[in-house]
């Protein structure tokens, strides 16, 4: 079976408008959502918070996320907030 | 802080009824908050944390009077201008100790120990605050938790809310704007036992630092999480009579009267001996102070205590002598800074002996030192445990025994205690609001608190190789007549030690020709096996009897380790060779000290008249103890003897078996230091050439005897083997065949070759179990043995091969030395073997030999092994077997 993928690519400078795309992506007919953060080197505690929505957001729409080029950095961060197993992870 | 205000919010165990649904979302809102903040904190630089806290700081400095007005204006209690005073130390002192701090990253390195130190956030924590320090501990609290990369949610003392809420908030605000993760800092809102319990609890808490009485610090131990509890004081006072009184008294009442005496390190009752009592009070009085008489200390103690519970009344704290006294119906000046009652002891018959946190303060006259330092051990240990003392002397003796009787972990000289303990003013304390108390306060630490307690301090250790070494006696003679060298070393008197047979077949008398002209010289006869104690203490005693200046050990291995013994007693007469023989695991760092100080000097020359042992180079010493039935090994380099004269004349005329059998045991030397986990380029190379040395020549001197070469080169291969072995130590051969040649009387060269060929197979294959060794890297038993066939010329395309053909080459060997090659062939019955097997191994086990070994020997390997030994040959032929198979 073919799986409906969506792709967003994510700025450090527009964190929210991003995430808040990717949330709206969820909405639509999508079975998976790829997420590329290779460009963001720090997120802020209003950055963290809209991901974690979008993580809870798409627990609820049976859409998996796929985080690319999440830093290690980032990727600590995301494992301290207990957001990771929300995610898969890929280079 | 306060033993019985705090209690009163204390939650142990935790509620019956936890909060509602409603304030548990509530809860869970700050706690998530702070967890996203926590998160987001982990990316943050050390520039980014303190250029957040130098603002943070500089709004402390400015809102500095504007808090202490709300705590004062809160609380009532303390004195608003200290209370400025108190948040500008807890900004501006504190920030002076952390600025320069890292606490991001690497925050120390230590190359001389190949170490790291690396900081990692605690996460979220969880305050609770006091009321009589409240505004400087949020301050403190706040700065040290972004300079730590740490999130906190605060709960005040109820009583202490507003101010507090306010502090929280000017820190905040400051922070955020400087770039803090929002939701850094959070406030419970009309916080409640039930609210303190739960965030206790919670999960994504990660360290509760609670300043408060014992109830409270209680509450934060017992949540099972980990805790920073600093409790309650009652700090104990020595003015001893050495002490500079006008400093002393001033620097009480300052610290007295600092806040209304709030600050829990403040002094409590002051000891006074009996020689400055009445110099002391009234200097006291000129300065201030009021001196209570019998009835007024009477009525102090009605009022100011809680009679029920044995605490200071609440009403009390903080408050102004003066309203005090006015309050209790106490006539005194208007402008009395001190009410001092004089007590007659310490516990609850004397009521003012507690932790008061105001300015009264209870004042002891002693009679003596001891007195005094009993009664403030007595105050010490009614409710002080672990926090704060106070001395003022100028006896050092009397300072370091108050130190030493006193549990306190700040011992304040000759300065105010309060104002001393919170650090950085009076001395070189690390400045803090919170006082670690130690087990004695129920404390997990006695440190003043700061940053480090807010952070997980991770230690990157790299591998660490310990200095190696490459000990030999200074000189050694080789090649035959070597024992002409005898003449450079001068002496007055010479012991000889030596056996019957030597004596008798003139090796003596050529010994004798080749020394100094002059020298007074006994011959020392002992049997020519293990030394015994006895036999030792006859030597010693000729020894000193002669006052000799020097040992000639001319012997084999058994007469050499005798001189050895002997010189250390003699030198050392104190030395206890039971002692000195303890176990250990490395020599560098055993237990037992060889001593040190020596009573006589001797030189030692040993002459070895056998090619095996190799004793003349060697740090050990075997001694029987034949009263107990056992053996006792001395090993440390300082038994090493000072000259060896490795002179081939004194073998030429060794029988075949002990040819045989010292040679078979130098080889085991050398194949052994050859593998040793304490191997190193320094011995290798002896070790080699030790080996190749026996390999080509030992069949000849076995064969013939009276060829000069290969005598002479088995002769420096034993030395040579031996300066392998003393740096690099054997292995588990020599273990094996320790015990197997005690129990049943089997020389120990013909052990050892028992042993071998199984030995190097044991060794050669992968470990059940790796040795650890910070001295090697790698496994590499089998490619030494390899290369050892290389050096052979063995042949073999493989490392496996190359150990088959070594292996092959080792039995050729013992073949042609005539060798029994099995355990079996020694007569020895199969259920005689299998009865002293438990025997065998544990000695075996307990044998030091091993710990250098490649290959960690388990018990049932080492059972294998002896069955091996008894079944004999085929080590080679298994091996190859095994290969195939595989």
């Amino acid at each position: 079976m073919e799986t409906n993928t969506a792709f967003l690519s994510i700025e450090e400078n527009n964190l929210i408008s991003a995430f808040e795309k990717a949330r709206q992506a969820l909405d639509g007919e999508a079975q998976q959502l790829g997420v590329d953060l290779s460009c963001v080197h720090r997120i802020d505690s209003a950055g963290l918070n809209a991901i974690q929505d979008l993580a809870h957001r798409a627990d609820d729409k049976k859409v998996k996320v796929v985080l690319r080029g999440v830093n290690v950095n980032v990727y600590k961060m995301l494992k301290l907030a207990r957001l990771t197993r929300h995610f898969s992870f890929a280079n | 802080m306060i033993a019985t205000e705090l209690n009163e919010r204390a939650a142990v165990p935790l509620p019956v009824e936890g909060p509602t649904a409603e304030r548990i979302a509530y809860l869970e809102s700050l706690v998530g908050q702070a967890k996203i903040a926590a998160a987001v904190f982990t990316q943050f630089t050390q520039e980014d944390v303190d250029r957040i806290v130098k603002a943070m700081v500089l709004a402390g400095l400015d809102q500095a009077q504007h808090l202490a007005h709300l705590a004062v204006e809160e609380t009532r209690v303390g004195v608003m201008e200290d209370k400025v005073i108190k948040n500008m130390v807890a900004s501006e002192f504190v920030y002076n100790y952390i600025k320069d701090k890292r606490t991001v990253g690497v925050i120390r390195e230590i190359p001389e120990r190949n170490l790291l130190e690396m900081a990692e956030p605690i996460g979220v924590l969880f305050s609770l605050t006091p009321i009589t320090n409240p505004t400087s501990t949020v301050l403190f609290k706040c700065i040290v938790a972004i300079k730590t990369r740490n999130a906190v949610i605060f709960s005040p003392h109820p009583k202490a809310w507003r101010c507090c809420a306010e502090a929280v908030k000017i820190m905040y605000e400051t922070a955020v704007k400087h770039g803090a993760p929002e939701g850094v800092f959070t406030c419970v809102e009309t916080p409640t036992l039930v609210d303190n319990a739960y965030l206790m609890h919670h999960k994504d808490v990660g360290l509760i630092d609670a300043t408060g009485g014992p109830g409270v610090v209680k509450a934060a131990y017992s949540s099972g999480k980990p805790a920073l509890g600093v409790g309650a004081g009652n700090t104990p006072v020595y003015l001893e009579k050495s002490a500079d009184l006008n400093t002393a008294v001033v620097d009480i009442i300052i610290s007295k009267t600092f806040d209304n005496g709030t600050i829990c390190a403040s002094e409590q009752t002051v000891v006074i001996d009996d020689e400055i009592y009445e110099a002391a009070l009234k200097k006291f009085a000129d300065l201030g102070a009021h001196i209570c008489n019998e009835n007024e200390t009477k009525l102090l103690e009605r009022t100011v205590i809680d009679p029920q519970t044995g605490f200071m009344q609440p009403m009390a704290i903080g408050q102004k002598a003066a309203d005090i006294a006015r309050f209790i119906g106490l006539s005194v000046k208007a402008n009395t800074k001190l009410l001092i009652a004089p007590i007659h002891g310490v516990g609850r018959e004397h009521p003012l002996s507690v932790e008061k946190l105001f300015p009264v303060l209870a004042v002891y006259r002693a009679k003596s030192i001891p007195e005094a330092l009993r009664v403030c051990i007595d105050v010490n240990h009614a409710g002080g445990l672990g926090h704060t003392a106070v001395i003022f002397s100028r006896n050092e003796q009397v300072i370091r025994e108050f130190g030493n009787v006193i549990n306190a972990g700040r011992i304040i000289v000759n300065s105010p205690g309060a104002i001393g303990a919170l650090g950085a003013v009076y001395n070189d304390l690390i400045p803090t609001f919170s006082f670690g108390c130690g087990t004695g306060g129920g404390n997990s630490t006695t440190d003043n608190v700061n940053i480090y307690h807010y952070l997980n301090i991770k230690r990157v250790a790299r591998r660490t190789q310990t200095h190696m070494w490459f000990r030999v006696p200074n000189q050694i003679f080789f090649n035959m007549n070597a024992v002409e060298n005898l003449g450079q070393f001068p002496s007055r008197t010479t012991i000889i030690v030596t056996n019957p047979a030597l004596e008798h077949i003139g090796h003596v008398d050529i010994v004798r020709r080749h020394m100094c002209p002059k020298t007074h010289v006994h011959v020392c006869v002992i049997p020519d096996a293990e030394p015994e104690v006895n036999v030792i203490q006859q030597g010693v005693e000729a020894l000193g009897f002669y006052k000799a200046d020097q040992i000639i050990a001319l012997g084999g291995g058994s007469i050499i380790d005798a001189a050895k013994i002997m010189k250390l007693k003699y030198e050392s007469p104190e030395a206890d060779l039971e002692e000195l023989a303890a176990p250990f695991l490395d020599l560098r760092k055993r237990v037992i000290e060889y001593p040190k100080e020596k009573v006589n000097r001797v030189r030692l020359l040993a002459i070895p008249t056998t090619s095996g042992t190799g004793s003349e180079v060697t740090p050990f010493a075997v001694l029987t103890d034949k009263q107990r039935g056992r053996k006792v090994t001395l090993a440390d380099y300082s038994l090493t003897p000072d000259v060896a004269i490795v002179d081939p004349q004194f073998v030429m005329s060794m029988p075949k078996g002990l040819t045989a059998d010292t040679g078979i045991d130098c080889l085991t030397h050398a194949l052994e230091a050859g593998v040793s986990n304490y191997a190193s380029a320094y011995t290798d190379s002896s070790a080699m050439q030790a080996i190749r040395l026996v390999f080509r020549y030992l069949p000849i001197a076995y064969e013939k005897p009276r060829d000069e070469e290969a005598r002479c080169m088995m002769h420096n291969a034993a030395c040579i083997a031996a300066m392998a072995f003393s740096n690099a130590s054997v292995g588990v051969n020599h273990a094996l065949a320790h015990a197997f040649g005690a129990r049943f009387k089997v020389a120990h060269g013909k052990a050892n070759a028992l042993m071998l060929p199984h030995v190097i197979a044991y060794n050669a294959a992968v470990p059940t179990k790796f040795m650890p060794s910070p001295y090697t890297q790698g496994y590499v038993a089998h490619k030494k043995y390899a290369t050892v066939a290389d050096l052979l010329g063995l042949g073999g395309q493989t490392v496996q091969e190359k150990v088959e053909k070594l292996i092959g080459a080792t039995e050729q060997l013992l073949d042609q030395l005539g060798f029994p090659r099995s355990i079996a062939e020694l007569g020895i019955a199969k259920d005689e073997f299998q009865r002293a097997i438990p025997e065998m191994v544990k000695a075996a086990f307990d044998d030091p030999s091993w710990r250098s070994n490649p290959r960690m020997p388990l018990i049932e390997e080492l059972v294998e092994l002896f069955w091996k030994a008894y079944a004999g040959r085929g080590a080679a032929k298994e091996l190859a077997e095994e290969r195939q198979a595989v």
